[in-house]
């Protein structure tokens, strides 16, 4: 025992100061080289040493094994398995099913269907000896095909052909062409085409919303793609499905507030209208009195959302909720509101309007003819601009801006709708007359044609106010009181007068029903003042007059030709529109004579 | 807490036995979960079919029944006609 711990202190000592054991050795050796074999007894420490030595590193071997594939380290047993697995596992994504959007009696405006996107290993392939067969089986010549492998040459992945019918990327499937495989995808369909385009919107071609109400509800309708693991080969092909991580979840349904079938009327009403006048472009909206429901919003230009190429700009754009304009005559009854409100006035109070002109500042407004004597109600019948000025400037400075501003107009209307606009309503301390006599008659505030039909709506709906909504309300909607009741009927009254016979509105009647209105026929702001030979013809009214349900606002801008006044190029339209609505939506008709059904 | 020689066997063999059974556990249940798999993979792509086949009947439905062919037909095939406002006669319970 004390030898054994005398050597190991030698032997610590010779790992410690390698001299000692250094100068003992030749000594030895020495002895041996004379030729006498003599056995010199070797100190056991030195065996003891090398066992130590190789004991040593067996133990760093095994403490290395131990923290790479044991204990968890930084660069432990987890990295090293993720290393050795990223060589051959992969996360492939699982495609979740969209929603459908449809309108509000379940007919479907945007349906995704599955099909499959073919896709090819440049590299694979281009040593393929079947790009032939491949080829024709794609409908390519040989020569588009190989110009398409060389120019993806570098790559290891490319598209062959996106979005195919299942069944025909199928049979391209069975060739089994080397590098060639298929992916699971879903492609969006929009039933009703261009009729609800501009409402509906669309997806781009990875599935994800880019305009309209496929952008707005785009997060509801997507759901979440899940995932799964593959084992994949040398050239990234898919050798087998190791099991799910996450089940993708099919994306909730939109319903929204519209009604094909009158959507359909609208669209083709408008076309119509568009054709006949020359009109640059032109928007219809109807909107459900009773709860700011959208009913139907079409614009022109139109689009074919399911073959997009060589589309423009223009053509997409929602002009009904993002295009805003000065509105023109079509605020007269709103600026009528405000007169009557101040109580200074009533529906029957007499302007004198002659002679046809009259000066405000240095600006000289004119009427058509000399109207002379009109009661209110009918200088916004015959859509006076006299009669409306005078009436204007002996109300408060405010009066006009404050109901304008109370009935939501350069408000958001609060449809969530991409790109809403608001329009222009902009508040002055002082108002100068010119300003004040132009806001009466509609100029210097800008709207859209959702807007203007919702400003409508509260005069329809007995002076609430409700947001605009583009999908389905739930009742009760909270509305807000901007206009006494009974003020709102008698306004009414005063534009069921714009569709009588002296009225300027006598082309929106509809058989069977009372309908009221006002015609407008704004002259269009261009460079240097107001344009002389560009219009936007207007037509903003309500049906049934007693208990209106529908308000709809047309707009047709820029009609060429003789045929320009809102009464003229509008109004059909909203006749058009709201006869379909009435009988659509089961309003009896009031005007006829009613055979009495005993039991 | 010693344990007699005699029992050093029979506990050896115990946990040879056990950890036998657990190897052909873990294959059995490998074996289930692949086959659990592969039946979820074949429903996946049924219901792959199936909505196909939904949204394809879906487009159609829409196509045959939209309301502007329906006015088409009635009008042009059928001869039919909105009727005017003074041949409607409104029922009064």
């Amino acid at each position: 025992m004390s030898a054994r711990s005398a050597s190991k202190s030698v032997g610590k000592r010779s790992v410690v100061g390698k001299r000692k054991p250094a100068s003992s050795k030749p000594a030895a050796v020495k002895t041996a080289a004379r030729g006498k074999t003599q056995y010199v007894p070797v100190s056991p420490w030195r065996w003891q040493l090398m066992v130590g030595f190789v004991c040593l590193l067996f133990a760093m071997l095994f403490g290395r094994v131990v923290s790479l594939q044991v204990l968890e380290t930084d660069r432990g047993y987890e990295f090293l398995q993720d290393q050795g697995e990223a060589r051959f596992l992969r996360t492939s994504v699982i495609p979740a099913y969209r929603g459908t959007i449809s309108d509000r009696r379940g007919e479907p405006l945007a349906v995704s269907t599955p099909v499959v996107s073919l896709w090819a290993n440049p590299r694979l392939l281009a040593n393929s000896q079947r790009g032939g067969e491949l080829a024709s089986a794609l409908g390519w010549s040989e020569l588009q095909l190989s110009e398409r492998l060389h120019r993806y040459r570098n790559k290891s992945f490319m598209y062959l052909k996106r979005h195919m019918r299942p069944a025909e990327a199928e049979a391209i499937l069975k060739l089994k062409v080397a590098g060639v495989q298929g992916q699971r995808e879903y492609q969006r369909f929009y039933p009703a085409g261009a009729a609800a385009a501009h409402l509906v919107g669309f997806t781009n071609v990875d599935d994800r919303g880019i305009e309209g109400m496929e952008l707005a509800y785009d997060s509801l309708l997507q759901g979440a793609p899940g995932s799964k693991r593959v084992i994949k080969d040398l050239y990234g092909e898919v050798v087998r499905d190791v099991g799910e991580l996450e089940t993708p979840r099919s994306g909730a349904d939109l319903r929204l507030s519209i009604d094909l079938r009158l959507q359909y009327v609208a669209h083709q009403a408008l076309q119509r209208a568009v054709t006949l006048t020359g009109a640059d472009s032109g928007s219809v909206v109807t909107v459900d009195a009773r709860n700011g429901e959208v009913l139907a919003l079409v614009n022109h230009p139109v689009f074919n959302p399911n073959r997009r190429s060589g589309l423009r700009p223009a053509q997409m754009r929602n002009r009904a909720i993002v295009d805003a304009f000065e509105p023109g005559s079509v605020l007269k009854p709103l600026a009528l509101a405000a007169a009557l409100e101040s109580e200074q006035f009533s529906v029957d109070t007499v302007i004198d309007t002659s002679p046809g002109r009259y000066k405000v500042g240095r600006k000289v407004l004119h009427d058509p003819v000399n109207y002379r004597d009109l009661t209110l109600a009918r200088v916004v019948a015959k859509s006076s601009q006299v009669g409306i000025v005078k009436m204007a400037l002996q109300l408060d400075q405010q009066a006009l801006w404050g109901l304008y501003n109370r009935i939501g107009l350069g408000q958001n209307p609060g449809t969530g709708f991409p790109g809403e606009s608001a329009g222009q309503l902009q508040y002055r301390e002082r108002w100068r007359d010119i300003e004040r006599a132009t806001l009466a008659y509609g100029h210097g505030l800008t709207v859209t044609p959702l807007q203007l039909a919702m400003a409508y709506s509260v005069i329809a709906s007995g002076g609430l106010r409700f947001p605009a909504s583009l999908v389905p309300t739930e009742a009760p909607v909270m509305a807000e009181r901007v206009l006494p009741e009974r003020l709102s009927s008698q306004l009414r009254t005063v534009l069921e007068g714009v569709t009588a016979d002296y009225g300027t509105g006598k082309r929106a009647r509809v058989a069977g029903y009372r309908v009221g209105g006002k015609t407008g026929t704004a002259h269009k702001a261009s460079a240097g003042g107001y344009a002389d030979d560009r219009y936007l013809a207007l037509f903003a009214g309500m049906a049934p007059i007693d208990e209106p349900r529908l308000v709809t606002v047309v707009l047709i801008n820029e009609p060429k030709g003789d045929l320009y006044h809102g009464g003229e190029v509008a109004a059909p339209v909203f006749a058009e529109v709201t006869e379909a609505g009435l009988r659509l939506f089961n309003i009896a008709p009031q005007r006829l004579q009613l055979a009495g059904v005993s039991g | 807490m010693s344990i007699d020689a005699y029992r050093w066997p029979l506990i050896n063999l115990g946990l040879l036995l056990a950890a036998v059974w657990t190897a052909l556990a873990v294959i059995g249940a490998t074996h289930e979960s692949r086959a659990l798999y592969a039946r979820l993979q074949n429903l996946q792509s049924q219901e792959w079919h199936m909505q196909e086949d939904w949204s394809r009947l879906l487009l159609e439905e829409s196509a045959w029944a939209a309301h502007h062919r329906v006015a088409k037909l009635a009008e042009e095939k059928l001869h039919m006609h909105p009727p005017k406002a003074d041949a409607i006669k409104v029922l009064v319970r």
